[in-house]
């Protein structure tokens, strides 16, 4: 495999990025020349060496517990389950949120093999059976997985807390947070519903 | 609606063939002179699908790797060209020229109904060809109704595969839950449009055999065992864990639904004879075309093919009448029919030779 060929592979498993693309990417490297391709490489190194994972949360941080779980200033009481880091990093832009989240890491899919199992519940109930927190907002994506998630949660932590809430529908069924703007997830979680 | 000119490229038997439409066309041909191929031709472009497979490969002729269809016709009162291009499995759909992206942008622009002899299997033993009958005119005219069957269908998908895999007991719940919400709204429509049915189906009744009042149609409600019941799915779902456990797979809902049709109080579907079974079958399916008048404010296309073939004469000239009304028809027979004067005829025979 000459080096074109095997950068054109690895980038392809990128995300959006197909055969075209991946070609534009690398005529673009080459007209940038030697030292930009030297910071590219570094940097995305340095993240991936940086970066950890909370043991408490789930999100992604340079710290181990995270930023946010450590911080201390934080309302403990109150915490949002999410799906992924992703969804972490929308929300806090809406700067509107001081609580604490919990990160899933995918939504129930069993036909995919994501089995209630193979998702973080086990952590959540141990957060919530250390007492502090009094609401749980559940904040998924309004699709079919979405809600069988935020349904088979509530089972789950029913009578464990005191109110459990998902974010205010009115954001379009099947639509993903990254294609949703900040105003009407602000007014989602304002606007956020008990659940019975 | 009108179809005016219709081209088609490699598509059945034909290589490359040109054929113009009146308001009333009589196609004729011996056996297997290709008279369905072109009636499935223009009909291809209101679904993008054939009526009688699934396998799109089956209509490219055999030894070429494409067929294109190009549809000059009328609609609202505006020309427009409707082409399709199929090659490697994929559907190259074009308007008035342009490309469209998504075959769904596609949908209802050209809206053909056709009568043929499938058209019985409405009439019977079994509910598939009903329900999905049903299903797919509530879904033409309700887009909310088309998005909770998807849904249903989907989570129904993951319910039976979490009671054969023994899954989690807490997820089957939840899809109970999940299911139930979703056929509120099936079951609301579903019944309204009995209602609907047995209007229609009795007014045609009326006009072939002049005599009111013949026809009964009702839901028959799996949850319920027979007549539908006010009760949600979920209860069903939590008295009968057990049973469906045993059976590994759902056994209550919209998905197990039928409408039960009588004519003068016999079942058709269990006791008809096979002209009354297709009498019926096209009966549902006229039904289908006012309705889509009422929607869309057109009249559709009218294909019939085959579909009178077990009809006796006095019916079939009965059913021709009420077609009448329609602006554009359609319509194959092997032979000349002496009865349709005002067709204009494209004979097959004679064009080949
Ligand atoms: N993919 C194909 N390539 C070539 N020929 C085909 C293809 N599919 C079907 N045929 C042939 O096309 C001919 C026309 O079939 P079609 O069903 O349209 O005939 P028909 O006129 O409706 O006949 P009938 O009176 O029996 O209903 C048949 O001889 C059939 O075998
Ligand atoms: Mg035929
Ligand atoms: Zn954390």
């Amino acid at each position: 495999m000459t080096s074109f060929e095997r950068l054109k592979k690895i980038l392809k498993e990128l995300p959006g990025i197909g055969d075209k693309s991946s070609e534009r990417l690398i005529f673009f490297l080459i007209s940038k020349g030697k030292d930009f391709s030297k910071e590219l490489s570094e940097s995305i190194l340095e993240l991936s060496e940086n970066m950890k994972v909370c043991s408490i949360c789930g999100s992604i941080d340079e710290t181990d517990p995270c930023s946010i779980c450590s911080s201390g200033k934080r309302d403990e009481s109150i915490l949002m389950v999410l799906e992924k880091p992703r969804d972490l990093f929308i929300f806090e832009r809406t700067k509107r949120f001081n609580g604490l989240y919990h990160i899933l890491g995918g939504l129930i899919s069993p036909l995919d093999g994501i089995t209630p199992e193979k998702l973080s519940f086990e952590k959540l109930l141990q957060r919530v059976e250390n007492g502090k927190i009094k609401e749980i907002i559940i904040a998924l994506s309004p699709s079919t997985e979405g809600e069988t998630t935020t349904i088979y949660l509530t089972k789950l932590l029913k009578d464990k807390v005191e109110r459990i809430t998902t974010i205010a529908r009115g954001i379009p069924f099947g639509t993903d947070f990254e294609y949703i703007d900040d105003f009407t997830l602000q007014c989602s979680v304002e606007k956020r519903q008990n659940i019975d | 609606m009108h179809v005016k000119n219709l081209s088609i490229v490699n598509f059945r038997n034909f290589s490359s063939k040109l054929y113009t439409f009146e308001d009333r066309t009589m196609i004729t041909g011996v056996n297997g002179s290709g008279k369905t191929s072109i009636i499935e031709a223009i009909y291809y472009l209101t679904n993008f699908k054939s009526f009688r497979t699934s396998n799109d490969k089956k209509l490219i002729k055999i030894g070429e790797d494409s067929f294109i269809i190009n549809l000059e016709g009328e609609r609202g009162g505006e020309d427009f060209v409707l082409g399709i291009m199929y090659k490697d499995t994929k559907k190259l759909l074009s308007i008035n020229g342009n490309r469209v992206s998504k075959l769904i942008n596609g949908f209802g622009f050209f809206v053909s109904v056709i009568f043929s002899t499938y058209d019985k299997l409405l009439s019977d033993r079994v509910a598939l060809y009903r329900r999905k009958f049903v299903d797919r005119l509530i879904s033409t005219i309700d887009n909310e109704y088309f998005e909770n069957l998807i849904q249903y269908h989907s989570i129904l998908k993951r319910r039976n595969f979490i009671l054969k895999e023994e899954g989690d007991k807490r997820l089957l719940e939840t899809y109970s839950v999940q299911l139930s919400e979703r056929s509120l709204y099936l079951y609301e429509r579903r019944l309204e449009f009995i209602t609907y049915f047995e209007d229609v189906l009795n007014q045609l009744y009326e006009k072939v055999f002049e005599r009111k009042g013949l026809v009964k149609v009702k839901y028959f409600s799996s949850k319920d065992g027979g007549d539908f019941k006010d009760i949600p799915l979920l209860e069903k779902f939590k008295t009968n864990f057990s049973f469906e456990k045993q059976k590994k797979r759902t056994m209550f809902g919209p998905h197990l639904d039928d409408i039960l049709i009588t004519v003068e109080s016999i079942p058709v579907s269990d006791f008809g004879s096979e002209g009354e079974k297709t009498l019926l079958g096209i009966t549902l399916k006229i039904a289908e075309l006012n309705l889509i008048y009422e929607n869309i404010g057109e009249y559709p296309v009218v294909l019939i093919d085959d579909a009178f073939s077990e009809l006796d004469r006095i019916k079939t000239n009965k059913l021709l009448e009420i077609f009448e009304s329609y602006p554009q028809v359609i319509i194959t027979f092997p032979k000349k029919w002496e009865n349709l004067e005002n067709y204009k005829i494209i004979d097959l025979d004679r064009e080949k030779r």
